[in-house]
């Protein structure tokens, strides 16, 4: 946790770094519980994440003061998550994910959320999520209404050095 | 500290996000940022303070490092700075 807040290097801010409500496997823990066949359950997860939110907002903190960045299966979570909120968040930062249930994203998404600013990051050799899969989401967020850009950066399924600054220029253009 | 601002981090680990792919680029170096690890291309003001840990490492190379407040505690030159991951 530590390591990663020096690594953004970002002044003031307290990060939170919630587990995963699903168990998967010894050691593992998962967003998303299911399979493609049963049905995906995520109820639990995204009740984490409000009562999360709930109590920031309890503690003097806004939700424009709020931003989630998350990889993988994390970042397909917080794309859910975000879209059917009644409120926006600062930003939402998804980093080699992919939007599970596209063709509800515009049905599904508040006006509200339509406020939060999304970042996608991708990796070009990412072989778990392919990069196309960020290119789809920013094209289905753009045309729903939000403020959303990708950068590609050559790496595999990973958060590289390099993205530190994408992150950091974005959290700092939308809150400061 | 007064805190402004607030970064929820969503991650994924072992079996929940990418089963059977532990074979990344990454593997060699030895540990992540969640085992405690930092990774920085060095800079100029870091070859003093690295010298006194014994480690040579010039300027622009990749290390992997602890500290111990504003000091070194470990580095350890590795090939590339895209070893940071959260898998």
């Amino acid at each position: 946790m530590e390591p990663v807040g020096k690594m953004m290097s970002l002044k003031d801010t307290k990060w939170i770094l919630p587990q995963a409500p699903y168990t998967a496997g010894p050691g593992g823990f998962s967003w998303f519980d299911g399979s493609e066949k049963m049905g995906w359950k995520y109820q639990e997860s995204f009740n984490i994440l409000t009562h999360l939110i709930q109590d920031l907002n309890n503690e003097g903190f806004s939700s424009s003061d709020i931003f989630i960045i998350s990889f993988s299966q994390g970042a397909c979570l917080t794309m859910e998550f975000m879209i059917r909120q009644s409120f926006s968040l600062g930003g939402i930062i998804p980093i080699a994910g992919f939007i599970r249930y596209k063709k509800r994203v515009k049905q599904d998404a508040t006006d509200a959320s339509r406020n939060t600013p999304v970042l996608l990051l991708h990796g070009e050799k990412d072989k778990i999520i392919l990069p196309e899969q960020s290119k789809i989401s920013l094209k289905i967020f753009k045309d729903a209404g939000y403020k959303a850009e990708l950068h590609i950066y050559s790496s595999g399924h990973k958060i590289p050095l390099q993205a530190k600054n994408l992150i950091k220029n974005f959290i700092n253009d939308k809150h400061f | 500290m007064n805190n402004n601002l607030v970064l929820i981090f969503l991650s994924c680990f072992l079996l929940s996000c990418n089963a059977g792919t532990s074979n990344s680029e990454c593997t060699d170096c030895g540990g992540g940022l969640l085992d405690g690890y930092l990774y920085k291309e060095v800079t100029v003001e870091d070859v003093a303070s690295l010298a006194e840990i014994d480690v040579s490492a010039n300027v622009g190379k990749c290390i992997r490092f602890k500290m111990d407040g504003t000091e070194f505690s470990e580095a350890t030159v590795v090939d590339d700075c895209c070893c940071i991951e959260y898998q």
